[in-house]
């Protein structure tokens, strides 16, 4: 019966996620696109992929999704990593192999009700740092 | 005449093709200076190269904080982003806290907060992988 509730909740989580409503978000000013609208999708997948997953906020309780929506005024770009993907045989969510598929598309920007400042995004960590480069070894 | 010619230019090709040149490779595109991941599938729907999005405002400071630092050392545009490398285009995420400004002269702070840009590019050959992967731990 648990079990139940929780493939119910994720259910309604993707659906909910499919148009941006229960997803973290940022509002952004001047969201402009080149050779790019709604329905463009860019997908990637891999072990590497694992970075970006990291770097997103989690977005449900499995933590099996992350991501975040930059919203314009009327169109919206998503940005969102899973790990999983639903088995309608299974009915049940069976892990992705080769590390989490992540996509970045362009949505209709979805009206955000009363509760949008506790979605919204707010990372303050401070960004990676890289290492200083080493200099090549000289052949 | 034509024979003497095409020869000389024979000569002149494989002596250039055959020579070890000692130097990286020449880096073209908007992905120079910055971490990168390997993907296996890369895969684009009504998105090809040249196409890009963009985004600025004070709340683009939370992907600005997520991505990794250019590897560019005291990088005048302040950039985080990374590059997620196909076999033949890679898609560029990149954030940038300043903007060179031609009448001044110098690199001025984007005045809405990040500006940051999602492009499509041709994969462009790289030396020195490794050290420019972007391993990101779970911060959770």
């Amino acid at each position: 019966m648990k079990k139940m509730w929780m493939v119910l909740f994720l259910l309604c989580g993707s659906a909910a996620f499919a148009n941006d409503t229960s997803i973290p978000y940022i509002e952004v000013d001047d969201l402009t696109f080149t050779e790019a609208d709604i329905g463009t999708k860019i997908s990637f997948k891999g072990a590497e992929a694992m970075s970006l997953f990291n770097a997103l906020p989690i977005n449900d309780v499995m933590d099996s999704t992350r991501g975040f929506t930059a919203t314009g005024k009327k169109k919206s770009v998503v940005i969102n990593c899973s790990r999983t993907t639903w088995s309608e045989k299974k009915q049940d969510f069976d892990v992705i192999s080769g590390g989490p598929v992540c996509t970045i598309s362009v949505a209709k920007a979805m009206v955000k009700d009363g509760e949008s400042d506790y979605q919204k995004w707010v990372n303050t960590r401070t960004p990676q740092n890289v290492p200083a480069k080493k200099p090549a070894p000289k052949k | 005449m034509k024979r003497v010619f095409l020869s000389v230019l024979f000569a002149v090709v494989g002596c250039t093709t055959g020579k070890n040149i000692d130097r990286e490779p020449q880096q073209v595109g908007g992905d120079v200076g910055m971490k990168h991941i390997n993907v296996d599938s890369l895969t684009m729907k009504n998105a090809n190269l040249g196409t890009s999005m963009s985004f600025t405002g004070s709340q683009a400071e939370s992907l600005y904080n997520s991505l990794p630092k250019s590897l560019i050392e005291n990088d005048p545009e302040g950039t985080t982003g990374f590059v997620a490398r196909g076999p033949a285009n890679s898609l560029i995420v990149r954030c940038a806290r300043n903007t060179f400004d031609s009448r001044l002269r110098q690199y001025v702070p984007f005045s809405k907060g990040p500006h940051c840009k999602i492009t499509i590019e041709k994969t462009t050959p790289r030396l020195e992988i490794m050290q420019n992967k972007w391993v990101q731990p779970n911060p959770e």
